[in-house]
């Protein structure tokens, strides 16, 4: 948890709505247990129900994670589109939930608003590349939608009018590989098929003009961007409630000097922070925190 | 009664795909669309476009399909407002901050493709929001689709032919990382069907260097019928950036098949030289993808296929004189005196004929036509319709 006693700039609107907390939405359980202490909470992904994540835990394995991480705060993502088959099994397990000390589930499919009166934990909206504009936001928020994880790729200034204009707590990434694909085909593993290749890495890469693209084709296929996201030049500048650091395909080293440095990060020292992860990452960018996409659609 | 369902890029496809059997067509509102370099359609051109498709009785559906962000909010409720006034039939929508303006003027709502529906409890969700139709995600098997359908009771509508997405609808950005084109406001620049060079965790290099995501195209002919069964409501082709001949052609062999299917249950309800032709009109090979579950590596493209523009199409009648039984014709690709032809319209089966005399505009008679958009006339000894389509004859 970052001290921002001295730091005008975290408000939400026109209040002070107090610290910025911390996630991690680990690669390793060692990213956990190394950085304990670092980080206020935890999203773990949930298997069988989550995209984009390497690293996921089990149902059975849930318990030793809340004995682990007493005093966090637990999210665990769910943001999977849901099949019909899966949906009695959805229930169960959004029920099963209900007994653990869970702050919230990540959804991106909308069965599990369905299920919101039934649920002691919240629900964080995580509809990656749709989380885009606040009257969406505030859209879910009437079903009892209380936070929501802003899509990867918006400015920080829309970020920050969305957070105007919202009641809802605001998750948004601070560091790490951002995804920008999802699908339900076998992108990979239909091309090693096709040309009798036998290879089984866990993480592939698709290059282009130098740049490598990370992919993984396990239920579903996911490709990440071929730099990490370093926002914390403008971590000062964020008006969200959750910063998420995600540890994927960074070395559990690394995390943890990465999560040093933004839990010693203060105002003076963030040009300096920011520089030092761009040292140990190299391969950083902000992507779009300062670039807005093109939209080829007219103002009117 | 099924409903098909083809796509509009303008006003000119807009009445050709009508003409030749659409139910209903969609068209994408010039500022809140999806198809962004597709020409769409200004509000003067809505109104002609419903006025005309409702003189039919026909349908016009807006696709207001884009995913919102904070500046696109501001003037949102005054197209919607701009939109109810015209009388289109239903928007689609995929953004959920647009249903209360929906609402509000009354229009009927159809939830897009890109909100990659997947399961019934979705759907009853929006059911009891008040959309009357469900796009489904394209990813779905026959059965998933049967089962939502049982459980619900909103219309459900099915792609059966065009173009898909590598991705599922709305969750790729590709686009935006690689081209800062934004996927999901109409800024697509598929990047799903570019070559890579695909690495081990090692990073060695694995196949030859053309690696691509991209899939093959969708075609539902075979299946019709077992969709009309299991209850799918509308059939829609993919494509408000195709040509005129591709709509008419595709959606004037899909007219055939549902009518086939709806009237007389037990006749052949396609043949293998409609599935030709749907073939030869499109530039990539298809399947039906996810519908029959049986979803493997032959739905997609892996490497180094070159996608070759179709030459069939021939031209266009403008216009029929029955003293003289010269047709004019704007030319498309080139054709010459001796070519064996296949007319088709969508009042009449499809006729075959020789060209055997061919005019340019000063009545000089010329063998070959090679200009693009060219007009010129050719001697048909039957009596042809404005909008009938010309190809060459194959096989």
């Amino acid at each position: 948890m970052i001290n921002c006693d001295n730091i005008l700039s975290v408000f939400r609107g026109a209040f002070f709505v107090g610290d910025l907390m911390i996630l991690i939405m680990p690669n390793s359980l060692n990213q956990i247990k190394d950085n304990i202490d670092l980080i206020d909470g935890v999203i773990l992904s949930l298997q069988d129900y989550s995209v984009n994540s390497l690293f996921k835990i089990t149902l059975d394995e849930l318990e030793y994670f809340c004995n682990l991480l007493k005093n966090k705060e637990i999210f665990i993502s769910m943001n999977k589109n849901i099949e019909n088959k899966n949906i009695d099994k959805l229930e169960e397990v959004l029920k099963y939930l209900n007994d653990y000390p869970i702050k919230g589930v990540l959804y991106s499919d909308v069965a599990f608003v369905t299920y919101k009166d039934d649920l002691k934990y919240d629900l964080v909206w995580a509809q990656e590349h749709l989380t885009t504009n606040y009257d969406t936001i505030n859209y879910w928020h009437q079903f009892g939608v209380n936070y929501a994880y802003v899509s990867s790729d918006i400015t920080l200034d829309e970020i920050n009018e969305i957070a105007k204009n919202t009641k809802v707590k605001l998750m948004t990434n601070i560091f790490g590989y951002l995804p920008m694909f999802v699908s339900k085909r076998h992108i990979v593993k239909n091309y090693l098929k096709q040309f009798g290749i036998a290879n089984e890495s866990k993480v592939y890469y698709i290059k282009k003009e130098g740049l490598e693209y990370p992919i993984i084709d396990s239920d579903y296929t996911y490709v990440f961007s071929q730099a990490v996201f370093n926002g914390i030049l403008d971590y000062f500048k964020i008006n969200v409630d959750y910063l998420v650091c995600n540890g994927f395909l960074i070395s559990d080293v690394k995390f943890h000097k990465v999560l040093q440095i933004i839990n010693n990060l203060n105002i003076d020292n963030v040009v300096e922070s920011s520089k030092k992860i761009d040292n140990i990452i190299k391969n950083t960018s902000d992507f779009f925190f300062h670039t807005k996409t093109v939209s080829r659609v007219k103002k009117w | 009664m099924v409903e098909l369902l083809a796509p509009a890029g303008d006003l000119e496809r807009l009445k050709i795909a009508l003409k030749y059997g659409a139910d209903a067509v969609y068209i994408g509102y010039e500022k809140l669309s999806l198809r962004a370099n597709a020409v769409n359609f200004t509000f003067e051109e809505i109104k002609e476009a419903v006025n005309y498709a409702h003189n039919l009785g026909k349908k016009v559906y807006v696709t207001v399909n884009i995913v919102l962000h904070n500046e696109d909010l501001q003037e949102i409720e005054t197209a919607i407002e701009g939109l109810s006034k015209l009388k289109v039939d239903a928007l689609i929508i995929s953004d959920p901050a647009i249903f209360k303006y929906a609402k509000k003027y009354n229009l009927d709502i159809h939830l897009s493709t890109q909100a990659s529906t997947m399961n019934y409890k979705t759907v009853q969700f929006f059911e009891n929001e008040g959309i009357k139709r469900v796009v489904l995600a394209r990813e779905l098997n026959r059965e998933e689709i049967k089962d939502i359908i049982s459980k619900t009771h909103v219309e459900i509508e099915t792609f059966i032919h065009g173009a898909m997405c590598a991705g599922i609808s709305g969750r790729c950005v590709m686009s935006n990382f690689f081209t800062l084109r934004d996927a999901n406001r109409g800024g697509c620049s598929q990047v799903c069907r570019w070559n890579f060079t695909l690495l081990d965790e090692k990073k060695k290099a694995l196949g030859d260097d053309n690696f691509t995501f991209c899939s093959k195209d969708l075609s539902m002919i075979e299946y019709i019928k077992d969709m009309i069964s299991i209850g799918i409501k509308s059939f829609k082709i993919e494509g408000r950036m195709r040509s005129s001949y591709y709509l008419a052609t595709v959606i004037s062999i899909y007219r055939k098949v549902i009518d086939n299917c709806c009237k007389h249950s037990n006749t052949i309800e396609y043949n293998i030289k409609d599935k030709k032709v749907l073939s030869a009109c499109a530039n990539r090979d298809s399947t039906c993808q996810f519908y029959n579950g049986n979803y493997d590596n032959n739905c997609s493209y892996y490497n180094g296929r070159v996608e070759i523009s179709n030459q069939d199409f021939l031209g266009i009648v403008k216009s029929y004189d029955k003293k003289t039984k010269l047709a004019t014709i704007e030319q498309r690709n080139y054709f010459k005196s001796g070519d064996i032809v296949e007319i088709f319209s969508p009042n009449r089966d499809i006729i075959t004929k020789e060209i055997k005399e061919i005019y340019d505009e000063d009545n000089n008679i010329i063998e070959i036509v090679r200009h693009p958009k060219q007009i010129v006339k050719i001697y048909i000894d039957e009596k042809l319709e404005k909008d009938d389509m010309i190809r060459i004859k194959k096989d």
